[in-house]
């Protein structure tokens, strides 16, 4: 499970342009200070909307289906 | 007033959400050694944060549970442990995705990562025996014991950067961070505290008109009729 996320990680990350070092933003790994790197920023931000997103539809769908069984009204 | 409360916290926290992009993102200054890639810091520990809280409340819930037998407590012992593992594995993977330019790897089996894994692990399970016994009453004493066990888990997650050399830093203070990262952090904090309570107080209702359906319902079987009747 482990080895299957961060394969699907170093996919997307490795994808995103800011991610590997270029010319134009070298990524100085070794020297003690990174530079650069966004594409790491942008993938963790899409990642942690998306889940978010993702639990609040979850949510709504599940609070629809007790609404239509008409349990939550009684509920509340 | 409460369902009005229930109703605008998820707009308080999407529009916090929102802003608070923009103060971790634009505003607040870049780390002097990890430069923009510390940015991700902004959503990993919030998220981490509500992950340990509502497993702790998910601790309390069982124990309550336990001395004082009540469907509202195993309500939030579910709700909250949902809540929590979904934050906890967020959390873990943002923290994974930090972990490739700051350490070279996404995973390191260093003590703070093993201990959240055993975590998360134990959640899940814990989540998946609830699925599993159908019985309301048994169903909420056994997850309540697993509950207390898994929590055994937490303190040793939080501490294990002290206790143990870590790939992991230890845990940052105001006092040793620029000013403005603990602004754009405290406002992304808030904002997903809101929301993290608007998860917990929906999934809690939505837990409780289960086990009110499941407790009413009728036994298997009939009564047996005696013979001859």
């Amino acid at each position: 499970m482990t080895s299957l996320v961060c394969t699907v990680l170093a996919a997307v990350t490795a994808a995103a342009p800011s991610a590997r070092p270029t010319d134009a933003m070298p990524m100085s790994v070794g020297s003690g200070v990174i530079h650069g790197g966004w594409g790491y920023v942008w993938v963790a931000y899409g990642i942690f909307y998306s889940v978010l997103a993702l639990y609040t539809v979850s949510l709504f769908v599940r609070t629809r289906a007790a609404n239509a069984a008409g349990n939550l009204k009684e509920q509340a | 007033m409460l369902e009005k409360v229930r109703k605008v916290l998820p707009w308080v926290g999407l529009a916090g959400l929102v802003s608070g992009a923009y103060w971790a993102l634009l505003w607040a200054p870049p780390a002097w050694d990890m430069s923009d890639v510390q940015r991700i810091f902004y959503i990993h520990l919030p998220c981490m944060f509500m992950a340990l809280s509502l497993l702790t409340i998910n601790f309390v819930a069982a124990v309550t549970y336990l001395l004082k037998p009540s469907w509202g407590a195993d309500a939030m012992a579910e709700a909250s442990a949902e809540v929590g593992l979904m934050f906890g594995l967020l959390g873990t993977t943002l923290g994974s995705i930090w972990g490739r330019p700051t350490w070279g790897v996404y995973w390191s089996w260093d003590p703070r990562l093993t201990t959240v894994a055993i975590l998360l692990v134990a959640y899940a399970g814990y989540l998946a025996l609830r699925k599993f016994i159908e019985d309301p009453e048994r169903r909420a004493v056994w997850s309540s014991v697993v509950a207390i066990i898994s929590a055994v888990d937490v303190p040793i997650v939080y501490f294990s950067v002290r206790w143990w050399r870590s790939l992991h830093q230890v845990q940052s203070s105001p006092q040793t961070v620029d000013h403005n990262m603990v602004f754009a952090f405290r406002w992304q904090a808030f904002a997903v505290l809101f929301l993290t309570i608007w998860f917990v107080w929906t999934r809690y209702r939505l837990a409780r008109v289960r086990l009110a359906r499941e407790v009413a319902l009728p036994p298997e079987l009939p009564p047996a009729v005696p013979a001859g009747a």
